[in-house]
């Protein structure tokens, strides 16, 4: 048998919880109501440009190549004397400063594809260029932590948005949530055993089902003070499921649709990137508001992937085209602050583009082992460094 | 035992757990029909009923439009209209067992094809199945098998070939893996098109589960459902499809299955033998209705239609995404349709399309469709 060794990581673990679960996975399978940590993932689709995110103002290179959407030192909201972010970016900005906000500077990964489906396939499988890998990162995590006996549901994908590969699972249905009220469901009482398991299997579920939307519709009862955008209404959705405390440990939203409007900015980048950024700062910064009312910004992490950067030219379209490294913003209560890693150097470039330092799935690796409670190794394959970003 | 037919008094109930499980439900004038024939018909009929099927499916297959919402749409209301159900019920249960999705095929005339493939067989000769699938591009392409040239055969695609299709993990060697992916060079698929390029043939012989011949893909097909691995494996499926999703059978007791099958690899025949069997009768309770079954059940039950392509959307929410099951392994079935929000999306659905149409407070053989009973089969 020629398996990966992916693929035996992940047959031996399967394998493995059949007769008991390991602990560490265990720990990671705790029913609701256990105030465990969340991962929101946010999907920038269409290639973000993260030079125009977090700006090196100060740098020339940077100036003498972005000739129509060059931020000057006077435009960006300054973090240090080489580094600003976006002016549309005030609200994260905020964030930053009050230490509820840090970024991982050029994440990217070796060979990196700059073909819209195939590099959203890599981040999103976390198994670059194999075309065959079945399932999502997400989707596998959902598929660990769901064993065979367990009707729980670890993972939501926030729409409007269809089957992002990330959430491709084998076992596991991951809903969709549209709207709090979907989740309306009438209480049941648990009924004594019937002789049949699977029947009670089915009844137990319903039970928990009825437990989890009151729980769900009680905390959809607060009112947060989000922006009229359909990504803060996301956002809302989520910070609703993670008052619940419902089980939830990965919820997945998405911003820019990858068309038209995106942040895949081939012409006319500077008014549609600057809209974008002031929705994606505007929506996360509610979210943290709202969650730190109820004393739950410490048990949420929020984190973005999108399938590249883009070039360092523009394209004389006043645009930029497909590139590699781009920075990974992360938001939550237990962050250690401030930017990590360097600023890709604009002197040393991957074909154009900034060039990657830190593998994306080192991110990975860091939000499974430190957050999520979970040996990453079985769903990456390999062993990737975590990164120092999560206090304790 | 086991497998002998089963003698019970024949009733209402027994003939509804008939139709749950070998169709779609069926709806009054199909069961009293039933309880006069008499279970030893009405099985003959589920199996080959006197409709013109052919002309039926005809019609269908001329409606059929090429996106992949419409075909779902179209496969749906095939389903809720067919006089033929078993066989639309056995077409989903290969495409489960197959695995073959749009997210890798691309082509929604490939998928059309493949599912026609797959119906064309659904209850004939495995080996007829097999051979038809190893010359069908959506499956090359749905398995890794787009490319199968002579200077590096497809290894990987071989192993699909094996572990998926045929006779499972673990139950080859090494030898098998690269010699059928000898027997495949020279079929590639490109552009969407089959593509036979005689002068990339591997001609040389090759050794195949230990019988040495210059193999084709048509040759692996009849060597491979001839084998008795393979043969277990395709009893095991369809007794989760029709028996129990709960109780994983002994060999010992799907012993006798395996041996009929393996020798005469009738799908028909030995989908018969499970209906008409003791265990068959006395297992109710023991499967998890699909979205589809479940959908469909209703429909065909109250003797409704409803839109379909909406239908097909909210199917796929619920887990059973028509065209596209998750990945080459299909749906797991079974408690795994069942978490804590796909209870309350399945049960808003029946509840919705029941709506207060007025029906015998018998038909659906349980009290409260509403009810955690009404999800199993």
């Amino acid at each position: 048998m020629n398996l990966t060794r992916r693929e035996f990581l992940r047959v031996s673990t399967l394998a493995a919880l059949a007769p008991f679960t390991p602990a560490i996975l265990q720990r990671a399978a705790l029913a609701a109501g256990d105030g465990h940590n969340v991962l929101v993932v946010v999907q920038l689709s269409g290639g973000n440009d993260g030079l125009n995110c977090v700006v090196p103002y100060a740098d020339d290179e940077y100036a003498k190549h972005r000739n129509t959407l060059r931020l000057s030192a006077r435009e960006v909201l300054k973090i240090n004397d080489q580094l600003g972010f976006h002016p549309a970016m005030t609200e994260w900005k905020r964030l930053f400063d009050q230490g509820l906000a840090s970024v991982v500077q050029g994440v990217g990964y070796p060979k990196s594809s700059r073909n819209h489906p195939e590099a959203a396939r890599d981040w999103q499988t976390a198994c670059p260029g194999d075309v065959n890998w079945p399932v999502g990162w997400v989707g596998q995590f959902a598929d660990q932590v769901c064993a065979r006996d367990s009707a729980a549901v670890p993972v939501a994908l926030i729409t409007p948005f269809t089957n992002p590969v990330a959430l491709t699972a084998e076992r596991a249905i991951i809903p969709s949530v549209r709207k709090i009220e979907d989740a309306a469901w009438p209480a049941s009482a648990p009924r004594p055993a019937s002789g049949n398991p699977l029947l009670d299997y089915v009844r137990a579920a319903s039970v928990v089902a009825g437990e989890h939307s009151r729980a769900i519709q009680a905390a959809a009862s607060r009112t947060g003070n989000y922006p009229a955008t359909p990504f803060a209404h996301g956002l809302h959705i989520a910070a609703n499921l993670v008052r619940a405390d419902v089980g939830f440990r990965i919820l997945y939203l998405e911003l820019g649709g990858g068309d038209i409007g995106g942040f895949d900015n081939h012409a006319g980048q500077k008014d549609n990137h600057a809209a974008l950024l002031r929705q994606f700062a505007g929506g996360v910064a509610a979210f943290m508001d709202d969650l730190r009312r109820d004393g739950l910004v410490e048990r949420v992490l929020l984190m973005t992937i999108s399938e590249f950067g883009r070039t360092l030219t523009e394209n004389g379209r006043r645009g930029t085209d497909h590139g590699a490294a781009a920075p990974v913003f992360m938001a939550g209560g237990r962050l250690k602050p401030g930017l990590i890693g360097a600023h890709p150097d604009l002197r040393l470039l991957d074909n154009g583009a900034p060039r990657h330092h830190t593998d994306f799935r080192s991110v990975y690796a860091t939000v499974f082992e430190r957050w999520l409670g979970l040996d990453s190794q079985t769903i990456l394959g390999e062993k990737f460094e975590t990164i120092d970003l999560i206090r304790s | 035992m086991t497998w002998t037919p089963h003698q019970q008094p024949w009733d209402r109930t027994r003939a509804a757990h008939l139709f749950r499980r070998a169709a779609f439900g069926a709806n009054q004038n199909e069961l009293e029909r039933a309880l006069s024939d008499g279970p030893a018909k009405t099985i003959d009929r589920l199996l080959k009923p006197s409709a013109d099927v052919t002309a039926f499916n005809r019609e269908q297959d001329a409606c059929e439009t090429l996106t992949l919402p419409e075909l779902r749409g179209w496969w749906l209301r095939r389903m809720m209209a067919t006089p033929h159900p078993l066989l639309e019920k056995m077409t989903l249960f290969w495409h489960g067992c197959f695995g073959v999705g749009f997210n890798r095929v691309n082509h929604a005339d490939l998928m059309r094809a493949h599912i026609r493939t797959l119906r064309a067989h659904a209850l004939g000769k495995f080996d007829a199945l097999l051979s038809a699938l190893v010359h069908d591009p959506a499956l090359f392409l749905a398995a890794g098998g787009a490319d199968n040239p002579k200077a590096k055969p497809n290894e990987y695609f071989a192993r699909q070939l094996l572990t998926r299709y045929t006779i499972g993990d673990g139950q080859f060697t090494p030898r098998d893996v690269t010699d059928t992916a000898r027997a495949f060079t020279g079929f590639h698929v490109r552009g969407g098109k089959w593509r036979d390029v005689p002068s990339d043939h591997d001609d040389g012989p090759k050794t195949i589960f230990g019988q040495t011949g210059p193999w084709t893909p048509s040759d692996f097909a009849r060597l491979a459902a001839k084998q008795p691995t393979t043969a277990r494996r395709v009893v095991r499926a369809l007794y989760r499809c029709f028996i129990s999703e709960e109780q994983e059978p002994t060999d010992e007791m799907i012993e006798p299955l395996v041996r009929s099958f393996a020798a005469d690899l009738d799908i028909g025949k030995l989908v018969a033998t499970m209906l008409r069997s003791q265990i068959f009768f006395s297992s109710p309770l023991q499967r998890v209705k699909s979205p589809v079954e479940l959908v469909i059940g209703i429909c065909r039950t109250l003797g409704v239609t409803v839109p379909t392509l909406p239908l097909g959307a909210e199917l796929a929410e619920l887990g059973q995404n028509l065209y596209q099951p998750p990945t080459l392994k299909g749906w797991p079935g079974g408690r795994a349709w069942i978490n804590h929000a796909t209870i309350i999306g399945r049960t808003k659905l029946v509840t919705r399309l029941l709506g207060n149409k007025k029906f015998p407070a018998d038909l659906f053989d349980v009290a409260d469709p509403a009810s955690p009973e009404f999800q199993l089969a």
